[in-house]
């Protein structure tokens, strides 16, 4: 008896789970093609046992769209289990918004103003504790604290579930942007938004499946923020403009017509549908044919998608658009109930400016909150009032938090020791808390929640385990979640 | 165990006052092991079977017990902590603390005491004082087995005293007797004299059920599984008792008479025990016992043998996570000792008692949560069998059957790591196919192994390509760029008389030219994942990473010998510092992102950094070099991956003496130009220390390694004679030369890492020529990946290579003259049946362009391609709303117009890693911060619009258009037809011809209405190259661009 145990072409039943049948089996796709299911092999999304050699994929994954192109990796596909959110609207408060400040005060920080403790903080020289300029009520049934500067959003704290000890591994913005994102404190990991539309795939026949509607001024780390990683670009999501073009190449040259361009695409589908008959094996030709349509409608939905003008004025006030301080984040936060209204399956928004207020904490803070808090309660208002909450996950959190203790006398540092993320909606249990700070809000102390189990809690609410949603690249499985990660499974309703 | 539920449940019968038979059947159900107590061996000493005892009778109080009770009982199931719980049911509970719970390992049912411990009450057990001096009766009753049979002191085994020498009553053992001491009126307060069993009582190879009783009549007695071994007497009242002493398991209550051993019960009653009971105990313990065995397959009948038959079992199921290396549970299975030690949880195999031992109740799955090996397909029974006689016959392991690492033994024996042997060529009789070498049947040896294959298979291979497909293909393959109508034109002249010698001229023609180097380079480029900026926040501009990429371009020109194309990427500037490409090449290690961090920022930010590089650039050169992932060991030793995570540090040392830095100076003489590099180099002569961290965490320096290789891959030699070897021929005294050893390593087919570095190379180059490697997972040769679909051919073609002195391009002619590579991609059902993918060769399947294949050859249809070689890279156009990047310390410029530099190769574009360039993005570029050896080919619909609406391709059309320079008076067919010459390759069929007709002349129509309707195209106008009207001009570009889209100008066939 030897270790291999067979010396045959035996490694994919000794290994199931550790195969990628990408795009090879032709004969599987054949065998589907025939019967209207053609699609791209997902075997290792299904995770143990789920080779498509061994096994044929089962209805999870077929489309379930009679216009879904076929052999399209983006056909919506069911979970591991049930899900309980169908989208998710993903608030990212870049620069990282101060907890203490915001929803999670420290009476002991109040007291002990000024006084000097021992802490390590990033850029250096830390000051006193500082307490904070706002002023706290509680709001809702649950009683939960919240400052001064976000009355509007206070308003609806019964729905929230606050994660008041979330931790992540890095000081710094971009390793920080970019491990909120992808779970990894690197560049050149597939972000949520990705590794969910590669498990998922997309409601929506005509925009893409992960939309980002970016800040003004760009994000700290770029276009990899949203990057597919190593996923197929398929995944990646797709920066969308409120204003002008609203993805790139929308827009025909000066000198193409509307017909122009129509009569070129029917040139292109005559000479490549007669192409591909030659090849009747390969579905790649066919689905690049349906891909030209597909840009063609994306074309006028995304262009719709984007228009504003389209929705009530009632609509547009209630979204703080009337604002000058709101308009642009509440203008992302209507465009973001449309997206999804259109099937998109994940819309991350990302707020203006930055919050990372290092000096003149109390304006910078309240300028982003009176940018941010109408606009909010207008989306959570307005999902709800469309029955649209019930399915959709929103998410309101920075990279990291900021410090108990002052810098340049009336700023605060970066913080990843301990900071707060809410979630609401889709199979969020209302009026939760999880975990604590330290009692100046330093670091977490009670129940820590690692970017890991964030995501881990995301995927669960969207059907998938993350332990089973893997990809397999250079040499080994790699998953959202890494090796880790644990749902916070007290917030579930 | 099952002595805790029969003391509760005793308990809770009796106060319920439930009948009998309830009893039982509940005492069945834990015998089936319905109540997931499978394992209960050897238990059963408080369950007493007489149906006599089980009448109802109201619970007397705690002190004042039944008779008929143990006043205290420890059955050791608790399998882990610190605490053994008493059992007895009568209040107060009497656990007992282990004092030194490292000392101790719990086994399935029994505590394993292998170090001086004390596990006793944390007060006197009044209790058990009171009722022993009420009745004047006591028996204790142990079922134990003994360490050794050297103990002595006697080695305390319970003891109910206060010091070695005032006692109420101990039972201890004495070199091999069992001895007893009980103080009582006639005895001293010591218990002396004591009790002794007699020379020869103590097993230390089964467990035993000792027994000391005394009656009230002062009788003493010592009965060893039933049998009375000896009598005394200790007469008196027991009145002297004191009721300060605490009960002591395994040591004395100073601590300093320790007894070893395993304990499996122990119970103390305040009468004595008839010996119908203790037979009973035996009986019921037997019956388990039988219970037990009968789910275990039965032993082998015939005799086993460790070398033949039972390592093996251990070898294929076992080691990968009980081996050296992975000691999962503390239990290595691979070292006789080790094994006969045990794990954390205590003895796996109990020589001569296969029932005892772990390792058969958990590879018999007696208990589902505990049963291995887990996830996989359990032992057979003819296995457990063999194992279980095995043990029974003692578990004889000659020392000689070690396996002292298996994760090295198993990965010698994977196909990748084995030593590198040309297998034959296999013969044919097929009389066309050549014999040798000639220019234009190169590739013959690979046609046999390919056919031998297709043979096995019953697969009939396809037929010959055409030749203008062919041309294009291999035009493609060789260079990334189509063939020129000249070109073309040539080609189907010659090959029409001389079908293989035109070819071959193609082939040497191709691979002369630059555009070889630049195509290939790209490739490479992948691998190295090259870009011209840090990546990161900053994404700061590195102005001199270009010399690498020019590096890399010129030695597959110049066919720089693969071997010191690798070596010089690791360590050019030691190997050969005085050379420009050598230094250049270490490009190779830096190449990665890099982030520069202020020094105000946390020393922790900053290490944390420095460790993700030098990660970055070992993970890449064992996935781009060697096909391996090294990176998952930086945490942890897995199982599957042939590098250990302490292997991983001392690869690790090879670098951690240098860091990437900018160089500048001349090469040549004085008057030469000064010269900028981004390099890697060395900080010092002197090696820096590196850490073993644990875990990954640099915060944990574990302990310090030395510069070392993976063991898998290095055979009688060491790391230290690479590195003395290669500091024997510096060249230099300012650097460590461990890359430089690393390197000689790298490249050494007989005893480093070099035969797998030619498997994997040469399955890279395979793969860009078919579209799949013979291993589909190119970056993945470890045991997990892909195994070759023609194992004997890519080794013959990798010996092949080291053999001719590593030359590339011998491969590739070797590669693109086979007859494999020169099928068509038409397919029967015969072959989508037997060979859907064609991974068996049978057929070509079409292939799409790269990003910058697609580029350039839109570039080379326009007539606009600059082909200027190597230099600084040149920055295209990017439409501003596509730079959504903030706080880059070099920007992007928004202001860039396209001049003839804009136009030159793909290959010579600056690539910002933070601002991608949009079509290459859509087309699937990799991003540059991993290595990538295979790229994914997507088809969504931002490829579309990239066509439809990109300016970069419009112009291009435009260009087109002007030069295919229609003439007012000249057919709209003959233009189509020489726009599907340079755009495809060949000329239209005629239902293409009148598709295509139908479009201009509408088009035509159409854009003449708009530009009358409209002013003229100011733009176009003011072209003076275009004598065309503008309506033309568009309408012919309309046309040109369509042809961007169509799938035969995507796909090479």
């Amino acid at each position: 008896m030897s270790i291999e145990a067979d010396s045959t072409f035996d490694a994919a039943s000794r290994f199931p789970c550790r195969r990628v049948e990408m795009g090879l089996d032709r004969r599987a796709w054949l065998q589907r093609a025939g019967s209207g299911l053609g699609m791209l092999a997902l075997a290792d999304l299904l995770g143990a046992g789920r080779s498509a050699r061994g096994n044929e994929p089962s209805t999870s994954v077929e489309s379930h769209h009679d216009e879904a192109p076929r052999h399209d990796p983006l056909a919506p596909k069911a979970g591991h289990h049930a899900a309980k959110a169908t989208r998710v609207i993903w608030l990212f408060m870049e620069g990282g918004p101060s907890a203490v400040d915001l929803f999670d005060p420290k009476p002991e920080l109040q007291q002990r103003h000024g006084e000097k403790i021992d802490i390590d903080v990033f850029f250096g020289n830390p000051g006193p504790l500082m307490k904070s300029p706002f002023e706290f009520k509680r709001y809702g049934e649950c009683g939960a604290w919240v400052c001064d500067r976000y009355q509007h959003v206070a308003k609806h704290v019964d729905k929230f579930a606050m994660l008041k000890s979330c931790y992540s591994g890095s000081d710094n913005h971009v390793p920080a942007l970019y491990q909120m994102n992808t779970g990894i404190p690197r560049p050149g990991f597939p972000a949520a938004g990705s590794w969910i539309t590669y498990g998922l795939g997309s409601e929506s026949r005509n925009l893409p499946g992960y939309v980002v509607l970016g800040n003004t001024q760009g994000v700290k780390g770029g276009p990899l923020n949203w990057s597919s990683g190593f996923l197929p670009a398929t995944y990646q999501g797709t920066l969308f403009r409120t204003e002008g073009n609203p993805v790139l190449n929308l827009r025909r040259a000066q000198e193409i017509s509307e017909l122009d361009q129509r009569s070129q695409l029917d040139l292109m589908s005559r000479l490549n549908q007669r192409h591909a008959e030659r090849y009747p094996a390969e579905p790649d030709l066919t689905a690049r044919i349906e891909a030209f349509e597909l840009a063609s409608r994306m074309q006028t939905e995304a262009s719709e998608v984007v228009d504003l003008s389209r929705e009530t004025e009632e609509t547009r006030e209630l979204y703080g658009l009337h604002d000058p301080r709101s308009r642009s984040f509440g203008g992302k936060c209507l465009m973001a109930r449309r997206l999804i209204e259109s099937g998109v399956r994940f819309v991350q928004v990302y707020s203006d400016g930055e919050w990372d207020a290092h000096s003149k904490l109390t304006q910078n803070h309240t300028d982003h909150c009176a940018a941010t808090d109408v606009p909010i309660d207008g989306l959570l208002t307005d999902l709800e009032r469309r029955g649209l909450l019930e399915s959709t996950l929103v998410i309101w959190g920075g990279e990291f938090g900021r410090m108990p203790v002052s810098q340049s006398g009336d700023g605060r540092d970066h913080n990843p020791n301990g900071f707060l993320t809410w979630m609401a909606g889709a199979g969020i249990k209302g009026g939760t808390s999880v975990g604590e700070t330290d009692e100046f809000g330093y670091k977490a102390t009670v129940d820590p929640i690692s970017v890991h189990d964030l995501h881990a809690t995301m995927l669960h609410l969207l059907g998938i385990d993350h332990e089973r949603l893997t990809y397999r690249h250079l040499g080994r499985s790699f998953r959202l979640t890494d090796v880790a990660g644990t749902v916070i499974d007290r917030v579930l309703s | 165990m099952i002595g805790m539920p029969h003391a509760r449940h005793l308990d809770r019968a009796r106060s319920s006052q439930q009948p009998t038979t309830e009893w039982r059947a509940l005492f069945a159900a834990f015998l089936c092991g319905s109540l997931s107590l499978a394992i209960s061996f050897p238990s059963a000493l408080f369950a007493v079977q007489d149906s006599a005892a089980f009448d109802p009778e109201p619970l007397r109080s705690s002190v004042s017990v039944d008779s008929d009770r143990p006043i205290v009982a420890y059955e050791f199931d608790e399998r882990s902590g610190d605490v053994v719980r008493d059992l007895s049911g009568i209040e107060p509970a009497e656990d007992l603390q282990i004092d030194a719970p490292e000392r101790v390992r719990w086994g399935w049912d029994h505590l394993q005491i292998i170090g001086s411990v004390r596990i006793r009450t944390q007060s006197p057990p009044a209790k058990l004082i009171q009722a022993i001096k009420a009745s004047g009766e006591l028996t204790i009753e142990a079922w134990l087995r003994s360490a050794s049979l050297t103990q002595n002191g006697p080695a305390r085994i319970v003891t109910l005293s206060g010091s070695p020498d005032a006692r109420n009553v101990t039972l201890g053992q004495a070199l091999n007797a069992f001895d007893a001491r009980l103080r009582a009126e006639a005895t001293s307060l010591n218990g002396m004299p004591s009790l002794g069993s007699g020379d020869v009582s103590v097993s230390n190879d089964r467990v035993q059920q000792v027994v000391f009783s005394r009656a009230d009549d002062g009788t003493t007695s010592l009965r060893i599984d039933g049998e009375l071994k000896a009598t005394g007497r200790a007469a008196g009242s027991l009145e002297n008792w004191s009721e300060e002493f605490q009960l002591v398991l395994a040591n004395e209550a100073s601590g300093d008479r320790p007894w070893l051993g395993d304990l499996h019960a122990v119970a103390i009653y305040d009468r004595v025990l008839t010996d119908q009971e203790l037979a009973d105990h035996r009986e019921a313990q037997e019956s388990r016992l039988r219970e037990f065995a009968a789910k275990i397959p039965v032993a082998s009948t015939s005799p086993v043998d460790f070398v033949t038959h039972v390592g093996p079992i251990l070898k294929a199921r076992c080691l990968e996570c009980h081996g050296t290396g992975n000691e999962e549970g503390g239990l290595n299975l691979g070292l006789r000792d080790r094994a006969l030690e045990g794990g954390r949880h205590g003895a796996s195999i109990i020589a001569r008692d296969a029932l005892s031992s772990a390792l058969i109740h958990r590879v018999a799955h007696l208990d589902p949560s505990l049963a291995m090996p887990p996830d996989e397909q359990p032992l057979t029974p003819v296995e457990i069998g063999i194992l279980r006689r095995w043990i029974d016959d003692g578990a004889v392991w000659p020392a000689s059957a070690d396996v002292p690492d298996p994760r090295i033994e198993r990965a010698r024996e994977h196909w990748a790591f084995r030593p590198l042997v040309a297998p034959n060529i296999p013969s044919s009789d097929d009389p066309t196919t050549p014999e040798a070498d000639q220019a234009d049947e190169f590739g013959w040896p690979i046609d046999r192994f390919v056919d031998a294959k297709l043979k096995e298979l019953g697969i009939e291979p396809g037929a010959a390509v055409a030749d203008v497909n062919l041309l294009r293909r291999v035009t493609f393959d060789l260079t990334g760029l189509p063939p020129t109508p000249d070109e073309l034109a040539a080609y189907t002249a010659a090959a029409a008389t001389n079908p293989k010698g035109a070819y071959a001229e193609t082939v040497e023609r191709l691979l002369a030219s630059e555009a070889f180097g630049e195509r290939w380079a790209r490739h490479w480029l992948d691998v190295a994942r090259y870009a011209d900026s840090d990546g990161q926040e900053g994404d700061r501009d590195r102005p001199a990473a270009w010399r690498y990429r020019d590096f890399v371009i010129r030695a597959f020109n110049d066919d720089l010998p693969y071997d010191q194309f690798v070596a010089w990427q690791l360590a050019g500037d030691e190997l050969a510092p005085n050379e420009l490409d050598a230094l250049a090449a270490t490009g190779f290690l830096t190449a990665g992102t890099s982030t520069e961090l202020e020094n105000t920022f946390l020393e922790e930010e900053r290490l944390r950094n420095r460790y993700n590089e030098l990660d970055d650039m070992l993970a890449t050169t064992g996935v781009g070099m060697l096909g391996l992932t090294v990176g998952c060991a930086r945490c942890h030793d897995h199982k599957f991956d042939a590098v250990s995570a302490r292997e991983y540090y001392r690869l690790l040392a090879s670098l951690h003496s240098g860091d990437r830095t900018t160089i500048r100076r001349k090469f040549g003489d004085e008057s030469s130009e000064d010269i900028e590099l981004l390099v890697f180099a060395d900080a010092s002569a002197k090696p820096a220390t590196t850490w073993l961290f644990d875990r990954g965490d640099f915060r944990d320096r574990d302990q310090e390694v030395q510069l070392g290789f993976p063991a898998v891959l290095t055979s009688g030699v060491t790391s230290t004679d690479y590195l003395e070897h290669a500091r024997q021929n510096r060249q230099r005294e300012d650097s460590s030369y461990q890359r430089a050893a690393l390197a000689a390593w790298m490249i050494d087919v007989e005893q480093g890492a070099g035969k797998l570095l030619a498997r994997v190379i040469v399955n890279r180059i395979w793969q860009r020529h078919f579209g799949e490697g013979l291993v589909r997972t190119v970056d993945d040769f470890g045991v997990r990946g892909d195994l070759p679909t023609h194992h004997e051919l890519l080794d013959w073609l990798a010996a092949d290579l080291v053999e001719n002195g590593w030359s590339l391009k011998r491969l590739h002619r070797r590669i693109v003259s086979c007859r494999a590579y020169t099928r068509s991609t038409e397919v029967t059902s015969q072959m989508l049946a037997a060979d859907p993918d064609g991974r068996w060769l049978s057929h070509r399947r079409p292939r799409r362009l790269e990003a910058e294949a697609l580029r350039d050859a839109m570039l080379a249809a326009a007539g606009t391609l600059e082909q200027t070689s190597y230099g600084p890279p040149f920055k295209p156009p990017i439409a501003s709303e596509a730079m959504v990047a903030r706080n880059l310390k070099t920007a992007y410029p928004s202001d860039i117009n396209e001049t003839p530099d804009t136009l030159r190769r793909s290959v010579y574009m600056f690539h910002k890693r933070v601002v991608p360039y949009p079509l290459f993005q859509a087309f699937d570029k990799p991003d540059a911060l991993q290595s990538c050896g295979r790229r994914e080919s997507t088809t969504v619909a931002p490829q579309a619009l990239a066509i439809l609406n990109d300016p970069f391709v419009r112009t291009r059309a435009l260009e087109f258009a002007r030069r295919l320079s229609p003439r007012t008076d000249e057919s709209i067919e003959n233009v189509v037809q020489r726009a599907f010459v340079i755009a495809l390759g060949r000329s239209p069929e005629a239902d293409e011809l009148e598709t295509c007709c139908d479009f201009l002349q509408q088009a035509l129509e159409r854009r003449r209405g708009e530009t009358a309707a409209s002013d003229t195209d100011p733009e176009m106008s003011s072209d003076e190259n275009v004598e065309l009207e503008p309506a033309m001009q568009l309408a012919w570009a309309d046309f040109c661009q369509a042809l961007f889209g169509l799938n035969e100008f995507l796909y090479v066939d």
